[in-house]
């Protein structure tokens, strides 16, 4: 039995050190997805306690033969889901109505990545992506998980992983002026 | 690129994995955040054993007493009814 197994075992029979220790263990995996996925350090610290909550509330039901991370890392996307949608009800009326105070900012002709720094610039363009893709390309890129790891995760085909992933890459491309000619253009299809 | 994929990395592989690296490599959850959690965690074991407790195990529904459903007493049941002016009572309801 893997050490998960024992450690959910334990909690499914009350212990909430192994709880504990469960968190110790995967608390970074969880905080930096939702971190990359929300762009919000508070969310992602709110995101990461609500799912070991739901761990300790649902522990009943895992099931103790599959790896615990699949299981967490559908929980970290749900939630941030709820978060960012909630977020965006209040914060989408909010810009609109200061755009229309202190004039058009929001299509500037000049392309985002001329700006100095790249890190905020590629955040940007992560966060104006759908949320479908932005969380594809991140559990594809930051955790390294496998198409099929990915399908599972989030409950639907390879083939419509590849689809948000390949248009994921083609708007950050786009946002971010990456020359799409040559290597990169060639290989766009080859995922197996 | 992840490995599994077999599928070789071009500039914008490498510029987006380097990015969302950086973006949260250095930042960790505060140390607070556990210590909520565990205080939350206790409660909800609380909840769940008072649930547990008053929802689910509850006392079984009394039950009607040996003498009460044997044949005998019905008739007896429908005898005391009878006297009591229920002339309306059919004795086929006691049965």
């Amino acid at each position: 039995m893997s050490e998960d197994a024992q450690l959910i075992r334990q909690l499914q029979a009350g212990d909430l050190e192994a709880l504990g220790a469960l968190y110790d263990r995967y608390r970074l995996t969880v905080f930096r997805t939702a971190l990359a996925i929300t762009r919000d350090t508070d969310a992602a610290e709110d995101i990461l306690q609500e799912a070991f909550l739901r761990l300790h509330a649902y522990v009943d039901r895992v099931d103790t033969r599959l790896p615990l991370a699949p299981w967490l890392y559908r929980i970290t996307v749900n939630l941030s889901y709820t978060w960012v949608t909630r977020r965006d009800k209040w914060r989408v009326p909010l810009e609109d109505f200061i755009e229309q105070l202190i004039g058009p900012v929001k299509y500037h002709p000049e392309p985002i990545a001329e700006r100095n720094d790249e890190l905020r610039v590629m955040q940007k363009a992560i966060e104006a992506l759908t949320f479908s893709q932005r969380v594809v390309i991140v559990l594809y890129y930051l955790n390294d998980l496998s198409l099929q790891e990915i399908a599972d995760i989030l409950g639907c085909p390879v083939g419509t992983v590849k689809s948000r992933l390949h248009y994921g890459r083609e708007n950050l491309r786009h946002l971010l002026d990456v020359d799409g000619s040559g290597s990169a253009a060639e290989v766009q299809y080859e995922f197996t | 690129m992840n490995s599994r994929d077999q599928r070789p990395m071009d500039e914008l592989d490498l510029l987006i994995r380097a990015n969302l690296l950086q973006g949260v490599a250095a930042r960790r959850p505060a140390p607070q955040t556990r210590r909520r959690l565990m205080a939350r965690a206790v409660e909800q074991q609380s909840r769940k054993r008072w649930l547990a407790v008053h929802l689910f195990i509850q006392p079984a529904p009394p039950r009607l007493a040996d003498w009460e459903n044997a044949a005998w007493s019905r008739v007896a049941y429908f005898s005391l009814l009878r006297n009591l002016g229920f002339a309306g009572v059919s004795f086929y309801q006691f049965r």
